[in-house]
């Protein structure tokens, strides 16, 4: 019943960070909790001597975007041997500038050394100490996890080469680089004994998007009978004087190599649309869009830094634990029938909303039944959810998966009330509020206490440890207000486009109205589903 | 016109424009310079975090540098393209279209307009690539030749990697290649495995005739080592196929969920029965026989148990281009499904055995008759060994391929490039106007290799090269450099030689890319939209 996850684009991999951090936080809670199934996500070994979990993962990233860590963790020591013959001539060492580790990595090293130090100390520092806001880099900067299988794309420098469209990324395909992927892929699976899920965060904007593509449909062939759940994600754009572009050539600095007559968001738009449509046969069961630059506001988080790739990637990667939480809890229903049945099939857009934290069940009014003022709408007017998709909420959508993680387990009868049986079916309450590690911004209001409530607020100084939170996962109804698809098929329907992908990919007009087509067609079967959901609902 | 279309976009003019190239061309030759030859210089590149590689193989090198003039990226974009298609000459193509643009300096300062430059490189190319017909060496029947071939595999290895190694492996690799070259068939270098194991020392390195697999059974009972095997290659999963339909059942009791459990577990069990049953067929105690399994997909524990009980060794998630080798290892045929399996299917190793260290297991299946597959097994304590092995073995192989399709061979040492210079100073006199500058310029330019190799083993230029040019000039034979001491040798006695391809290709290749760079008077950068500068600061 494994999990398989991949992560493949820039921030897509912090999302995966902030994800992989969640999961050490509820593994180390593992002695009051034996209802999450560890071993879904994490592949246990035991070989000379030492036991070690390590992340049933395959992470792709651009050259140079693991800054401190590298993917050499255990080579140092190799580093002083001599060569062993291997070169009787002159060697050349050429250096680039070392990289200082962060001082969270050092830390948790520090803390591996005297593996038996109380755990107190493990709180000792915060997050405000750390100033992960400022210090952060890269995501290899904040992640607690060990991983195994990260593999840097050759040729694709981090912040020098351009990788900006699907098809740069499509590239792989033939190459070197497609079987060292897949070969990762690969011994993932081996070490699984029956896979059931395959979970993928995605940069859509890019050539990632084209990356996934191949190893998406290697996971139809390998995998076919795995539920397939995709996030992709879309960072706001860097502003140009952060990318390291000096002056090389005498011009001036703003300018990037990309397509022509294609602007950033342009770009990123059709880039998007390109990887939707194809991923179409891809057999995937859902499919959600977190497009950064389209988030609704939240007032319970008004420090996040929309820019900053460590901030903003932490609300998807606590939606994706949150959400997915029914894949790894023991004695369910396999996972995989969980994911084929979260949206209708071949119409696997979906939409989520998350409430971070979420607020207390309001005072049962007189005359109501208890708890019947305490629903999801009341939440949603209330601000308290963040919609991580811009995708408009039909209330009775069948396909709706809740889920909830808060000590008051009733809750949820509550929330769910007026959602059809399938969709509560789906549904999920989880008694342990989520607990949120040191590296997690704290971009909470001061409202907000430091259990995650909202009524007590917290002195300075203090850090929000854990929150009870909620996630809403809807599919398809509602997808003609679908913001992503939307901004795809208004890129696509411009006749700039067409010249400049001619020009750019030998791409023709023909492929284009196919991309149209399919990103149409799925905004507009809202349209059909909606008028039969009352046939659905009771 | 652009311009117009995007008004943010950088124009350099003429002038400005030609010299960006000249110095992109020059700064990459310079770079690359120091790797050429059997005395080039090994670079040891030292990333932030410490980690290491180590590489003289010119593409390698292009791949880890952070190129970001575009102008170099395009030379680097030609040169890897010349490592795709031949497997070698990266640096001399790099060297040369430095050098063209070098001398083409000159003459353009003094007033001369690229395009008749660009006019005499043209001539210069077409009656070279003729001169390269007629100095070739045509070789009758190649993979008889095994002296020759390893000669071949000799000098390419010996340019990276230290004598004492690189000569055992050149028979390893002309071995491998003669190995999977079938009568009247393209030869595909993929059915030559290379893997790596950390262990042991580099000089451990060893040609299998035989498969190894990076992974073994993933059961504790299943056996370690068996002889006289026959062995099964299947793309046929063993795992509990969940039902296609999506619908959920709804069951009423415990039992009738156990139930359909149940016959949804007997679909896979069928199947592993009828592997079973075949196993017990062909394998009796008259014969010895035992049985392995190799499947591509996946093997789930109640299926390893079954098999494991009958001692049967089970393999799964095999590699897909295994499943293409393994039946030319060793026989039979991959299967795809277990109905009808027949005793012709199978396929025969006299020992197959798993080894294991630390965490990863490696089978080995040996001892086949007639392989048409088989595998170069790496060894090496260090990361960057046993890489540096690895892109030595590729390139030996690729040169080894190159000789059999070419059916001939070239006199290395520089042999090639001064007889071409002698050449083209008589075809000179021959060309009238102005272009024959050009010409001159090309002779000039090819004696970049020869001069480089002097350099790089420490010796005189000047009086070597001259020594080495009039002996070709006077005697009219075949004369390279030796880079011993800088002396005029016979190539074909020193056993060194080039491909015919690699220099045919260098010949396509760096002449048009220095054409079109010179002619270039217009360089523009796509700009990209300036709204993010707004709102950076807030």
């Amino acid at each position: 019943m494994e999990v398989l996850t991949l992560q493949l684009g820039h921030f897509a991999n912090h999302v995966g960070a902030h994800f992989w951090n969640f999961q050490d936080e509820a593994a180390a809670q593992e002695s009051e909790d034996s209802s999450i199934d560890h071993a879904r996500l994490f592949h246990y070994s035991e070989a000379a001597k030492a036991v070690t979990w390590r992340p049933r993962l395959v992470a792709v990233d651009k050259q140079g975007a693991l800054g401190g860590a590298g993917p050499a963790i255990e080579t140092q020591a190799e580093a002083k041997e001599p060569d062993e013959g291997m070169w009787l001539g002159k060697l050349e060492v050429l250096r680039a500038a070392p990289v200082v580790k962060h001082a969270f990595q050092e830390d948790l090293e520090d803390e591996e050394m005297e593996e038996e130090v109380e755990s107190e100390r493990r709180g000792v520092k915060t997050w405000a100490e750390y100033d992960f806001r400022n210090t952060v880099r890269t995501w290899t900067d904040f992640l607690k996890v060990q991983l195994g299988s990260v593999y840097e794309l050759p040729r694709v420098q981090h912040g020098i080469s351009p990788f900006p469209f699907f098809f740069e990324g499509l590239e792989v395909q033939g190459r070197e680089e497609e079987e060292s992927i897949l070969d990762l892929a690969r011994r993932q699976t081996e070490l699984c004994d029956q896979a059931e899920v395959v979970q993928a965060v995605y940069d859509m904007q890019d050539g990632f998007g084209g990356v996934a593509d191949v190893v998406m449909r290697w996971a139809r062939e390998e995998l076919p009978k795995t539920g397939k759940f995709l996030m992709a994600v879309l960072p706001e754009e860097v502003p140009a004087t952060d990318r390291p572009d000096p002056e090389m050539w005498g011009m001036s600095p703003q300018a990037d190599v990309s397509t022509l007559a294609l602007d950033y968001e342009a770009s990123s738009w059709l880039s998007a649309a390109f990887s939707f449509a194809r991923l179409q046969d891809c057999d995937i069961h859902a499919w959600v869009p977190t497009p950064v630059p389209l988030w609704s506001a939240s007032s319970s988080m008004p420090q996040l830094e929309r820019r900053n790739f460590y901030e903003a990637s932490a609300l998807p990667a606590a939606a994706l634990d949150n959400a997915l939480l029914p894949c790894r809890i023991r004695g369910l229903a396999r996972p995989s029938q969980f994911l084929s049945q979260l949206a209708p099939s071949h119409r696997p857009c979906c939409g989520l909303l998350q409430a971070l934290p979420l607020p207390a069940a309001p005072p049962p009014v007189l005359g109501q039944a208890p708890g019947g003022n305490d629903t999801l709408e009341a939440i949603f007017e209330a601000g308290a959810f963040v919609d991580l998709t811009g995708m408009k909420v039909m209330p009775l959508n069948p396909y709706t998966s809740v889920v909830l993680r808060s000590p008051e387990q009733r809750r949820l009868l509550n929330l769910t009330r007026t959602l059809p049986p399938l969709a509560r079916k789906q549904s999920l309450v989880h008694h342990q509020p989520l607990i949120l590690p040191v590296p997690f911004p704290q971009v909470f209001a001061s409202s907000v206490s430091s259990d995650g409530s909202l009524e007590k607020g917290r002195d300075p100084g203090q850090e929000v440890e854990s929150c009870p939170m909620v996630t809403r996962l809807h599919a398809a109804m509602g997808a003609g207000k679908c913001e992503a698809l939307q901004r795809m098929s208004a890129v696509l329907k411009r006749t700039s486009v067409f010249a400049a992908m001619r020009q750019r990919y030998g791409v023709e007009a023909d492929e284009i109205r196919e991309v149209l087509e399919v990103v149409t067609d799925h905004m507009e079967c809202a349209a059909d589903s909606s008028d039969d959901d009352d046939d659905i609902s009771e | 016109m652009v311009t117009v279309v995007n008004s943010k976009a950088d124009v350099l003019k003429a002038a400005q424009a030609l010299a960006v190239n000249l110095n992109a061309a020059k700064g990459l030759q310079e770079v690359m310079k120091s790797n050429l030859g059997p005395r080039g210089t090994l670079k040891m590149l030292v990333g932030g975090a410490g980690q290491i590689k180590i590489t003289k193989d010119g593409s390698v090198l292009l791949g880890e540098m952070q190129i970001q003039h575009p102008t170099a990226s395009m030379i680097a974009r030609a040169a890897s393209a010349q490592d795709e298609f031949t497997g070698d000459g990266t640096t001399s193509s790099v060297m040369f279209i430095g050098e063209l643009m070098k001398l083409a300096e000159q003459s353009l300062a003094e007033g001369l307009h690229p395009r008749l430059i660009a006019e005499g490189f043209e001539l210069a190319r077409e009656e070279t690539v003729k001169f390269l017909d007629t100095f070739k060496i045509h070789v009758d029947e190649p993979l008889k030749e095994r002296e020759k071939l390893v000669c071949v595999a000799r000098t390419s290895l010996r340019t990276k990697i230290a004598p004492s190694l690189a000569d055992p492996m050149a028979e390893v690799v002309v071995d491998a290649v003669r190995t999977i070259k079938k009568e009247g068939e393209p030869m595909d270098l993929n059915m030559v495995e290379t893997l790596h194991i950390k262990n042991k020392l580099i000089t451990d390195t060893r040609l299998v005739k035989g498969l190894v697999l990076d992974h073994g059974a993933r059961h504790p009972d299943m056996p370690k080592r068996l002889e006289n095997c026959y062995i099964l290659c299947c793309n046929v999963s063993l795992e509990y196929e969940k039902s296609e339909v999506n619908a959920g059942f709804f069951y009423s009791s415990a039992e009738q969920r156990e139930k359909l459990v149940d016959s949804e577990r007997k679909f896979t069990d069928e199947k592993v029965k009828k592997i079973i049953e075949l196993k017990k067929r062909v394998c009796t105690e008259e014969n010895g026989k035992s049985f392995v399994i190799i499947n591509q997909k996946g093997i789930d524990p109640p299926s390893l148990e079954m098999l494991a009980h009958e001692n049967i060794i089970a393999l799964r998630r095999a590699k897909r281009r295994n499943m293409e080798r393994l039946p030319l290892v060793c026989g039979g045929q991959a299967v795809n499904s277990v109905d009808d399996l027949d005793v012709d299917d199978l396929g025969h190793a006299d020992l197959v055995y798993e080894q294991s260290l630390e965490d990863d297991k490696f089978t080995f299946i040996e001892g086949v008759k007639n392989p048409q597959s088989c595998t170069v097994l790496i060894q090496g304590s260090t990361d960057h060994a046993i890489a540096q092995m690895k892109d030595a073995i590729k390139d030996g192989l690729r040169a080894v391929q190159n000789t059999v399709e070419d059916e001939a061979l070239v006199p290395g040492a520089g042999a090639f490039e001064i007889a071409a210079h002698v050449h083209l100073e008589q075809f000179k006199k021959s060309v009238e106007g102005k272009p024959r500058l050009g010409v001159e310029i090309f002779g000039k330019s090819l004696l970049v290799v020869p001069k480089t190799l002097l350099e790089n083993s420490g010796l005189d230029v000047q009086e070597k090269l001259l020594r080495v040019l009039s002996e070709r000039e006077n005697k009219n034979k075949v004369v390279g450099i030796s880079v011993a001491n800088g002396d005029p040798i016979d190539p074909a006695a020193e056993g060194i030689y080039d491909n015919f391809l690699v220099k045919k290709q260098m010949l396509g290749l760096a002449p048009v890319l220095a054409e079109q760079l010179l002619l270039v008077d217009e360089v523009i950068r796509a700009g990209k939209s300036m709204k993010s500068d707004g709102g950076m600061q807030g």
